[in-house]
């Protein structure tokens, strides 16, 4: 029996030390932002528990700002990543040879880090920047601040155009072998069957880079949703993406600040929680309908 | 249909080029006024500060340190967990391997501003074991599933036979498990590595400006927009992960020329 | 070489019987063959044996020595699986060599053994190569190499020919038969395959449900079947229900005189090449209802009082369906078992 004992609480002592980090360090933080996002806070003698920082936060039209200009970015962003990207591994498959350099070229911003692509963009997108030298060479704009600001924009561009900079390779990778798969398998089966290239792309290609294109929009959504670095480098200064507006009231000279901040951490861990629950709803619809695809 | 489909890949192609050859030219100039396309005058200041510098190469090392280190300690965790998620069922396997998800799904920022506080208390703040602390996180979805993916893939049968064939625990391990798992364990390294060299914010807030690595290096030059010195250290910057990756590369193209598990 | 013994082995998987008292004895240097279909716990009883998996209840022993409670590296017994499980990161010559190497034998002997086994398998030329260079008979050899050069006790074939085509696993069956008397080795053999059953091993198991149902002699558990079940298991035949007092069998075909002891309600088998065409009207009578072109015989199914009964014929009797033709059914030499609980015989 002792045995037993044993055997059974084996994969247990496995997780352990994963499980530990993740619940102990993860968890526990988002559990004591939680906490004290409703503001209690021993250290400044707050130790109450009160909605009163939620409703502070959730009324306060900064705040809503910012979390339309956050919702706004990772949307577009994903959006654009998954869509684009899907077109580009459409493009590789069918235009470029399986042993050219392109392959590994097009891989290449998935390795830069957000700070460096903050750098790239800021280069060419400033109104000092590559592009409007151009565009002035070219007798379109007639000086520097004729040329409209994309970078530090209200609109994101800058911000929109990094991460997808960064993500759309991402798509690509993730989804490139399916879509190889669907050229060389089922292509033939289904042109033969009367399909035309439009036809095949809406009724093969499409559906089967579905499910991995999905896991990837939510990926490249949540990760923007809580990234400091590139809205911070390359964002407005109103409004502010929701990570760049926590970190400030996080760092404010006023400790009373603290707890809005967690607030606003909390919202950030919740949207992400309802995009991914939303996601497997979703990803388990469409794989009982095709197996296949991963996250 | 076609043409327009190689215009499209060789646009998206050209601007990844464009991109970085504009880097590399900004990282080699003294002037480039507007409105000019091209530098007006070349210089090695930039290059000199970033590949030249002591202090930049000591920074640089020791984050390859950090990380190597981080990468190392996370691949050790992850092991074991992998292995029974590819291996064993148990009661609660299915919240836990969603566990282990999470640091996919909620961000770093969140995790690290609500501990932060408690950190400062336990004396892991400002130092580097608070820093590998938090680093270990991010690596832990990639570690577990890559080499998860891996075990379920060489499969516990093929181990089994090595015991019938009379191999010991550590004998299995050494010439059957480890062997096949290589190129799952290199590339989730790979993975877990690159990650934790591109964090800064949680380096930053965690190790409060006294644990330095290259991310945090390089920020404040990107931030104040000086394109030459940012350009030049992030030359170094993308020069040292494009290493590495070469170098897993040849690990696993290397072993894969001798071995096709399939 | 040794003799093993199984007593009454249990086994349950979520609370399905998969080993319900299974005792067997293997005698030294016996090839016993393991026959029954996908389910029936044969795979169970080698994975027993090779201690790769844990059994409930029961003593295996070898050479009259408990080894139930002994690590699967130390119970010198090697598994060959269906799905062969080379080690792909190793060559040849290596994966033959594990065994050995694991057990720290000097260098030289490996070597010696090796090339021994690479020359009885037929591999020469293939010792550096990979597995996945191999063809399906080649990695088959070297799986077999591979378990016989750690010289085990016991050699444990779980359906190692499954997934070879005819003529290769035919050959293949001719090899390791040969290889197995030559060298004397205890041999397990699990099979679904009857003929592979029946063809290789000395004495067959028959398995059911996890139970084993008969052990004999191929030759005996072909013409004597115990029950219905074995006899199902070697193809067509036919069953007449019937009942037996003072030794004469009773049934829709009338009274027959039949050298058998047995009293009750029994069903006699009868087995389709036992059957002969009555030339002279005599014996029973059936309407043709099928053909079956099977190259050496055409295989018949005549019908009677809506009863199928097999028969075969040859070349120059070929007969039409709805022809009407005699049949001699030797019921004085048919096998009385009990009827089954289940199925409704002619």
């Amino acid at each position: 029996m002792k045995n037993n004992i044993i055997k059974i609480s084996q994969p247990y002592l496995m997780v352990m030390p994963a499980l530990i980090l993740i619940v102990g360090i993860f968890v526990g933080g988002i559990f004591l932002g939680f906490i004290q996002s409703f503001g209690y806070f021993p250290l400044i003698g707050l130790d109450e528990l009160t909605f009163k920082y939620y409703i502070e936060v959730l009324t306060s039209p900064t705040f809503l700002k910012s979390l339309g200009f956050s919702l706004y970015i990772s949307f577009a962003q994903a959006f654009l990543s998954s869509v684009l990207g899907i077109f580009l591994a459409i493009g590789i498959v069918t235009t470029i040879k399986k042993d050219s350099i392109i392959n590994g070229i097009y891989k290449i911003p998935i390795m830069i880090p957000h700070t460096v692509v903050a750098l790239l963009v800021f280069i060419q997108l400033t109104q000092s920047g590559w592009l409007a030298r151009l565009l002035f060479n070219f007798h379109i704009i007639k000086d520097m601040s004729s040329f409209p600001a994309l970078v530090f924009d209200q609109m994101g561009i800058g911000v929109v155009f990094a991460y997808v900079f960064k993500g759309l390779p991402f798509i690509t990778l993730i989804v490139i072998d399916i879509v190889r798969e669907g050229y060389n398998k089922y292509v033939k089966v289904a042109s033969n069957l009367g399909a035309n290239k439009w036809q095949v792309l809406r009724h093969i290609i499409f559906p089967l880079t579905l499910p991995s294109a999905l896991s990837g929009f939510i990926i490249l959504f949540a990760y923007s949703f809580g990234s400091f670095e590139i809205p911070y480098l390359l964002g407005s200064s109103t409004p502010k993406a929701l990570p760049v507006e926590a970190y400030i009231q996080y760092n404010s000279i006023d400790l009373l600040d603290r707890p809005k901040a967690m607030v606003i951490n909390m919202i950030i861990a919740f949207g992400a929680f309802i995009l991914v629950s939303i996601y497997q709803k979703l990803y388990s619809s469409l794989k009982v309908k095709m197996p296949g695809g991963a996250l | 249909m076609k043409l327009l489909k190689k215009s499209y890949v060789y646009f998206a192609i050209g601007i990844i080029l464009f991109f970085l050859l504009t880097m590399i030219l900004w990282s080699l100039i003294n002037q480039w006024p507007w409105p000019n396309l091209w530098p007006k005058q070349f210089d090695l200041r930039g290059l000199k500060f970033a590949f030249g510098s002591m202090k930049s190469y000591r920074i640089l090392l020791s984050s390859i340190g950090l990380s190597g280190f981080v990468t190392v300690l996370t691949l050790l965790i992850c092991y074991p967990a992998a292995r029974a998620l590819a291996f064993y069922d148990f009661k609660g396997k299915k919240l836990i391997s969603f566990l282990f998800l999470l640091p996919l799904i909620v961000p770093m920022i969140t995790v690290v501003l609500g501990i932060h506080i408690n950190f400062i208390k336990l004396g892991l703040a400002n130092n580097i074991t608070g820093v590998v602390l938090v680093h270990l996180l991010p690596g832990i979805p990639y570690g577990v599933r890559l080499m998860e993916t891996s075990f379920r893939q060489i499969g516990q049968s093929i181990e089994l036979q090595a015991q019938v064939l009379g191999a010991k625990r550590w004998q299995v391990f050494w010439y059957i498990t480890l062997p096949l798992l290589f190129p799952g364990i290199i590339m989730a390294g790979t993975m877990i590595y690159i990650i934790s060299f591109s964090q800064y914010f949680i380096t930053f807030l965690i190790g409060g400006g006294k644990v330095m690595t290259f991310s945090l290096f390089i920020f404040p030059f990107i931030e104040s927009g000086d394109r030459t010195l940012a350009s030049a250290l992030s030359l170094l910057f993308i020069s040292s992960i494009y290493l590495v990756l070469v170098f897993s590369n040849l690990l696993v193209s290397y072993y894969s020329k001798n071995v096709n598990s399939n | 070489m040794a003799k093993i013994q199984l007593e009454g082995l249990h086994k349950s998987y979520d609370g399905v019987k998969i080993l319900n008292n299974i005792s067997l004895t293997v005698e030294e240097g016996e090839f016993m063959a393991l026959l029954g279909t996908s389910g029936s716990g044969k795979t169970t009883i080698l994975h027993a044996i090779a201690g790769t998996n844990e059994l409930d209840d029961g003593i295996i022993k070898i050479n009259n020595q408990e080894i139930t409670n002994i690590p699967v590296n130390k119970r010198h017994v090697v598994l060959v699986d269906q799905n062969l499980l080379l080690f792909p990161h190793m060559t040849v010559k290596a994966n033959i060599g594990f065994g050995l190497r694991m057990q720290k034998v000097e260098r030289s002997l490996i070597k010696k053994k090796a090339e021994e086994l690479i020359d009885l398998l037929a591999l020469k030329g293939h010792e550096n190569k990979y597995p996945h260079q191999l063809s399906g008979g080649q990695m088959q050899r070297v799986a077999i190499a591979r378990a016989l050069a750690t010289e085990p006790y016991v050699l444990l074939l779980d359906e190692p020919f499954s997934k070879l085509d005819i003529s290769l696993r035919n050959s293949m069956q001719k090899l390791v038969s040969n290889l197995q008397k030559k060298l004397g080795m205890t041999t397990i053999l699990v099979t679904h395959d009857k003929d592979e059953a029946l063809s290789m091993a000395d004495r067959v198991a028959i398995l059911s449900h996890g139970k084993i149902i008969q052990v004999g002699e191929p030759y005996d558990v072909y013409e004597h079947p115990k029950s219905i079940v074995v006899s199902r298991y070697f193809g067509d035949r036919n069953y007449f229900d019937g009942s037996m007092l003072d030794g004469k069998f009773t049934c829709s075909h009338g009274v027959f005189l039949v050298d058998s002891s047995k009293e009750g309600l029994l069903t006699m088998i009868i087995r389709p090449e036992e059957i002969t065409i009555s030339l002279n009207r005599k014996g029973v009578l059936v309407t043709i209802e099928s053909t079956f072109y099977k190259g050496d015989v055409y295989t018949y199914v005549g019908k009677k009082n809506n009863n199928d009964i097999f028969f075969y014929g040859r070349e120059q009797e070929r007969y039409k369906v709805g022809d009407e033709i005699w049949l001699n059914i030797p019921f004085k030499q048919g096998v009385l078992v009990e009827r089954s609980k289940h199925e409704k015989n002619i």
